[in-house]
């Protein structure tokens, strides 16, 4: 007899979704996270503190950045939410040195829905459409319309602001209303509007409350979202999915439970439970359920998956056709510029949008007319340089303080996301030889953009200085080289979706092809990254997932 | 028993746990403490360098200056601890161009001709990125960050000289008023 009707493994973005869904559909459900309890409020112990009372007056321990925190440093910690960002030198993986790969993390609940960048897009339809097109990959089994119910679920519950814009390569969705564009933002859209017919820049759509649900409140702009929120005014598992599954009364949650395995029946072809090591005693234990979630986090799942090692699963749980820990991607960043806005010196705005501005996808829409295949999209934002400008300014005495006091002039900062072609040869192993400090082969992530990523980043460059050669500005820096995967945060793949038992990990639904009644459900599934903030659409999948476990449970089909 | 609006019971509120709060700063231990600090900062040979520099950058108007709001500890700080790419030695390159060009000891000059050696200093070293990247211009540069970085994330800086606005409440656009003063929050935790 199994202790839970579910096991959800993971507290994140989708493991709080799932055990949301389940418990509201009558599940009994264990919650495993594999850090410390991080509550709302009361854990986001710097969310108020002044910098002035920081050790190092906000600017980050940089001792701490070349050790501990050297590669959580490429995200965005700072001095006050550099707790969440996990202990480099505590949790070891391996890269190659051609891959150097940085894996960003935070292990506590809610995972790295506390300090994520919040911006929330659909994936067009022709997204799930492009790897069957053009031979990368593996094929959806899934399409858009099968997941646009679920996006306005999704959408609908954590609070998603945005603008109806009716263009097929972004799908609109169910928004609270805009934070819309301060002067420069509207003044870049206005010449970029008037100059080409084929792109538009328009607000962010980002899962900050407009207003309230709940009781989560509205947005205070203070633009610190990732300290925490005590309002509960952004998208966290703490403020969201966590509070709807507790009050059912149904959830258990399990923290310091690091998940080693699964535990497989190969009689039944079931998962029965997980093998947990305790984080603080070492000590191992067994939690069985009837299901089981698998939301670690796309590396984590399939370094567990990879772990759960056997006689009937010799190279690991749903490897058996050799695609575990293939395919793994990231989109290609940091290719962008800065340039300042002349000509609004009056303009000015009150509080801190915690928002950006994008331009969706414009290049190979309808026909291939590029030298690279896909395409990227650009983000960014404009604000009127602060007093940080004081360091780059001739300047010393009376006159230097007194122009500080007065907003300096108007940037606007622009990258780009750039969608990185799934790879068979890129990919996630296990290194059995090297035992992390909890007693695990250490996860070993290769991965590498190609020629595709490189040609599509030069000419992202170069349009975007084109568009930003309409303001007339001064380009004040410019970075043309992409920077080193996992620096945008939203590792995908390994555990790839697909109708083919040989050729994928997990189903249409999910499931994984050799264990139906172990579900997957976070970034490790996606077959494509898009050029977009994936979060989203985990979530989406996440909550249809469990909808359909349920369903089948139900039906005995579990 | 007088009503107070609900603003006006935050107000006292406020001004009590400020009251807690001076009390609980009034302690001895807490004295000693910060004491032990201060002395030992200012014990630093290079501080009152540190402090003249700091104090010539962003001298004391309407609102303190850089040196009482505590910044050449900072600086000091942040050259050996290495944040953001400074170093020690940039101390020393500057302290050696300023006393050449004063053509003696830069501290014992007045605080004039202190202001215009560093003047013409700063004008160098942001006339065009400087040549030599471990020379008195490039190091220069980066302690002038450091001194900025290091003032406006005071509690000075920050709230008296420029405006400390923990939650805007609002997001809107308007015209800049004439009297307006710059919000220091937009900058806390930023690249310098």
């Amino acid at each position: 007899m199994a202790e839970f009707d579910a096991i959800v493994v993971g507290s994140g973005i989708t493991g709080g979704w799932a055990a949301k869904e389940l418990t509201e559909r009558g599940l009994k459900v264990l919650m495993i996270e594999r850090g410390p309890e991080l509550a709302h409020i009361a854990g986001y112990k710097n969310e108020w503190t002044s910098p002035w009372d920081l050790p190092f007056k906000g600017y980050g321990d940089p001792k701490a950045e070349r050790t501990t925190k050297r590669v959580q440093s490429v995200a965005r910690l700072n001095e006050w939410n550099a707790d969440y960002f996990v202990d480099d030198e505590q949790e070891l993986y391996e890269t190659p040195a051609e891959s150097n790969f940085q894996w960003v993390r935070g292990y506590h609940t809610g995972g790295r829905s506390i300090m994520w960048g919040r911006q929330s897009y659909r994936m067009a339809p022709d997204y799930f459409e492009a790897n069957v097109r053009d031979g990368h990959g593996i094929d959806w089994p899934i399409r858009y319309k099968d997941l646009a119910s679920w996006y306005d679920h999704v959408e609908e519950f954590i609070g998603v602001n945005g603008t109806i814009e009716n263009m097929p390569i972004l799908p609109d969705g169910k928004f609270q209303p805009s934070m819309g564009f301060n002067a420069g933002e509207q003044h870049f859209a206005d010449l970029i509007k008037a100059h080409y017919r084929d792109r538009r820049l328009i607000p962010g759509r980002t899962a900050n409350l407009t207003k309230p649900i709940g009781e989560r409140g509205t947005c205070q702009y203070r633009n610190w979202c990732s300290r925490g929120c005590s309002f509960g005014a952004y998208f966290s598992t703490q403020s969201s999915t966590l509070p709807a599954a507790v009050a059912t009364g149904r959830l258990t949650q399990l923290h310091n439970g690091i998940v080693e395995s699964i535990e497989f029946d190969p009689q039944s072809r079931r998962a029965t439970g997980v093998r947990i090591i305790d984080g603080e005693t070492g000590q191992r234990s067994i939690r069985t359920a009837r299901i089981v979630f698998l939301c670690a986090g796309a590396y984590d799942s399939v370094g567990i998956l990879m772990r759960s090692v056997s006689e009937s699963c010799p190279n690991g749980l749903g490897n058996s056709s050799d695609v575990l820990g293939r395919y793994i991607m990231d989109h290609a960043y940091k290719v962008g510029a800065t340039s300042t806005i002349p000509g609004l010196d009056q303009a000015m705005y009150l509080g801190r949008k915690p928002n950006q501005v994008i331009i969706p996808r414009f290049v190979n829409i309808d026909r291939q007319e590029t030298d690279f295949l896909r395409g990227y999209s650009f983000w960014g934002r404009s604000e009127r340089m602060n007093w940080n400008r004081g360091g780059e300014i001739a300047g010393v005495g009376v006159g230097f303080k007194q122009a500080l006091r007065k907003p300096g002039p108007w940037a606007i900062t622009m990258g780009t996301v750039i969608e990185a072609l799934p790879r068979r040869e890129n990919r996630i192993s296990i290194n059995h030889d090297k035992l992390d400090k909890h007693g695990l082969p250490l996860t070993r992530i290769d991965l590498r953009y190609g020629d595709n990523e490189q040609k599509a980043a030069r000419h992202a460059f170069d349009e975007l200085m084109g568009m930003m050669k309409l303001l007339g500005g001064e380009i004040l820096s410019a970075n043309r080289e992409i920077a080193p995967p996992g620096s945008s945060i939203h590792e995908m793949g390994g555990a790839c979706m697909g109708h083919d038992p040989q050729a994928s990990v997990v189903n249409a639904f999910n499931q994984l092809h050799e264990a139906p009644n172990l579900f997957v459900t976070d970034g490790s599934v996606m077959c494509s990254t898009g050029d977009r903030n994936p979060s989203l659409t985990y979530m989406a999948l996440t909550a249809r997932a469990a909808a359909a476990a349920v369903s089948m449970a139900q039906e005995g089909k579990l | 028993m007088t009503e107070l609006s609900q603003l006006e019971t935050d107000r006292r509120a406020l001004l009590g746990a400020a009251g807690a709060l001076a009390v609980l700063m009034m302690q001895p231990g807490w004295i000693a403490v910060a004491r032990a600090q201060e002395g030992a900062t200012r014990r630093d040979p290079r501080f009152a360098f540190a402090d003249r520099l700091c104090d010539l950058t962003i001298p004391a108007t309407d609102t303190p200056g850089a040196s009482a709001a505590g910044v050449p500890a900072f600086v000091l700080m942040a050259l050996d601890e290495g944040m953001h790419g400074l170093k020690p030695e940039m101390l020393d390159r500057v302290m050696a161009r300023l006393d050449g060009d004063a053509q003696g000891m830069f501290l014992g000059k007045s605080v004039n001709v202190q202001l215009n050696l560093l003047t013409g200093l700063d004008r160098a070293a942001y006339a065009s990125r400087p040549a030599d990247p471990l020379g008195a211009e490039a190091a220069w540069r980066r302690i002038k960050s450091a001194i900025v970085a290091g003032y406006y994330a005071s509690e000075v800086g920050a709230s008296q000289e420029l405006v400390y606005e923990p939650a805007a409440g609002t997001s809107e656009n308007i015209v800049m008023p004439a009297d307006y003063r710059a919000r220091s929050n937009e900058g806390h935790g930023g690249a310098w």
